[in-house]
């Protein structure tokens, strides 16, 4: 089960085209195109008469013809056409979805249209502003979504699955401020006069710093890691600053789209800090993919009777699940009632 | 560890335990985990009928701070402090501390701004320290101190996440 009133990212802007493409999310296989005026689209890809995917179809101006018996609907998701004959059946329609495109991401609403107006994406500015620079990637993982957010939640991961780049012991060995505010959760980690990571010692070439990095989990779908180094004693806003951005987004109960910008406002336009943190990171989400898989497998198979044994470094863990199981219920008391 | 729990994130007290109000932190976090239940602590409207393992404090406008303890395990502690200026407040590493701030809003560490029943818990071995002043002129904070029923060196330590 999966909270559907938020915000999802479901695709790159330079993803979606003129050429119907096709994503599973939520379960869901949606196919996305573009209007003729560059107006994103996503319709279930569920033809309504022999569900065949509208995605291996066409599109004709802003609409998209089924390829199989050619029943055309708009964009909005109502038949307007069967080739076969004049009526055109009353059940003859697909569901839409509301999408929202900001900073080259496109998010998708997956539950009740009539609340994704009111409610804003995250705010993702650092992959556009021209102050900062970016590396991205995007992955499919071969876990479920909760391990993710676990995995991003407690970050002394990084201290014994990244040691060649970004973890080291000064994770582990600095305790952890947790904060819940409504549907968010925090968890910030302060280390003071250490070395710089591995790879934020290349990128950077400083040698003592204090560091830090808060993960703020805008539930239940974009984790973002306010990050950085500064000289020992200095001003965060001083230092060399991060904004890596984790956008989760379901595609099944145990796989996972990971959309991922790594954003700094240091050596802004610099491609060899590019490639050296595009192939490094790279490696890290690798080493994460790898990881979870292993975990999702032995979760598959593990009896509830053996639950987590959680640590105090799973404080933000343990309320965040807290947070998305009890809006979980509340969606599903608020469907059952309107049902 | 810090916990800083603002006051929109408390969870409602479960219908039929008594007056209605909200639970700030307790141990186990989630119901129905297979750690001993230890303890728990709620803002409640109106004051609850006095037993064993219960601590309680008035919180004003009519609230009162109720802790309740698995008296095996745990024992607790629940003053009320009034600060006009910063004051230090210091704890054991194998106790935990949680601030609650009453009806006016305190700056812990002078970075954690607490308003009417924002909760911020403090285990482990950091901080064993803090400030507490008030934003504005006054600020009224029940601190409860959660200490191991057991005594000498092998009590244990009392922690959020058990």
């Amino acid at each position: 089960m999966f909270i559907r009133n938020a915000w999802y990212v479901i695709a790159w802007s330079e993803e979606i085209t003129r050429e119907p493409m096709q994503r599973k999310v939520l379960n869901e296989p949606i196919v996305l195109y573009r209007k003729q005026d560059g107006t994103p689209v996503a319709l279930l890809d569920e033809c309504a008469h022999r569900a065949y995917p509208l995605s291996a179809g066409r599109l004709i101006g802003d609409n998209i013809q089924c390829g199989y018996h050619g029943f055309e609907y708009d964009c909005s998701g109502v038949c307007l056409r069967v080739p076969a004959q004049e009526r055109i059946p009353e059940r003859a329609r697909v569901q839409s979805y509301p999408l929202r495109e900001s900073h080259r991401w496109v998010w998708i609403w997956m539950g009740d249209p009539e609340l994704a107006d009111s409610t804003p994406v995250p705010d993702t500015h650092w992959m556009t502003d021209p102050q900062w620079d970016r590396v991205t990637h995007t992955r499919l993982f071969r876990c479920r979504a909760s391990l993710l957010h676990d995995n991003l939640l407690d970050l002394t991961h990084e201290a014994f699955l990244h040691t060649s780049s970004i973890g080291d012991e000064a994770v582990y060995e600095n305790g952890i401020t947790v904060e819940v505010n409504g549907p968010n959760v925090s968890v910030d980690r302060f280390m003071p006069n250490c070395h710089p990571s591995p790879l934020f010692a290349k990128a950077t070439g400083e040698e003592k710093v204090d560091r830090w990095h808060t993960t703020e989990f805008q539930i239940p779908s974009l984790h973002t890691i306010h990050a950085g180094v500064v000289e020992p004693g200095g001003r965060r806003e001083d230092g060399y600053l991060l904004e890596v951005l984790n956008a989760i987004t379901p595609e099944t109960d145990d796989t996972t789209w990971y959309f991922y910008a790594f954003c700094r406002n240091f050596a802004v336009g610099d491609e060899k800090v590019n490639d050296l943190l595009r192939t490094s990171l790279g490696d890290v989400l690798t080493e994460d993919d790898d990881a979870l898989a292993l975990q999702e497998e032995r979760m598959k198979t593990r009896p509830d009777t053996r639950a987590d044994v959680l640590i105090a470094q799973d404080a933000g863990v343990a309320k965040a699940r807290r947070v998305m199981a009890k809006m979980l219920a509340d969606e599903q008391k608020a469907a059952g009632s309107v049902a | 560890m810090r916990l800083l729990m603002r006051a929109n994130a408390h969870r409602p007290v479960p219908e039929g335990d008594g007056p209605g109000g909200v639970e700030v932190a307790s141990s186990p976090d989630t119901p129905g985990r297979p750690e001993r239940w230890l303890w728990h602590m709620r803002l409640l409207d109106g004051a609850p009928a006095p037993s064993e393992g219960k601590v309680t404090l008035a919180m004003g406008q009519g609230r009162t701070l109720e802790v309740t303890v698995n008296t095996g395990a745990v024992r607790a502690d629940v003053q009320l402090l009034d600060v006009t200026e910063s004051e230090l407040l210091d704890r054991d590493e194998k106790e935990l501390v949680a601030l609650i701030a009453s009806e006016s809003v305190a700056v812990v560490e002078g970075r954690h701004v607490l308003h009417p029943s924002d909760t911020l818990v403090l285990e482990g071995d950091d901080p064993l320290r803090v400030s507490v002043r008030p934003a504005n002129g006054h600020a009224s904070v029940a601190v409860v101190r959660l200490t191991s029923a057991t005594d000498g060196p092998h009590g244990m330590s009392v922690n959020w996440v058990p």
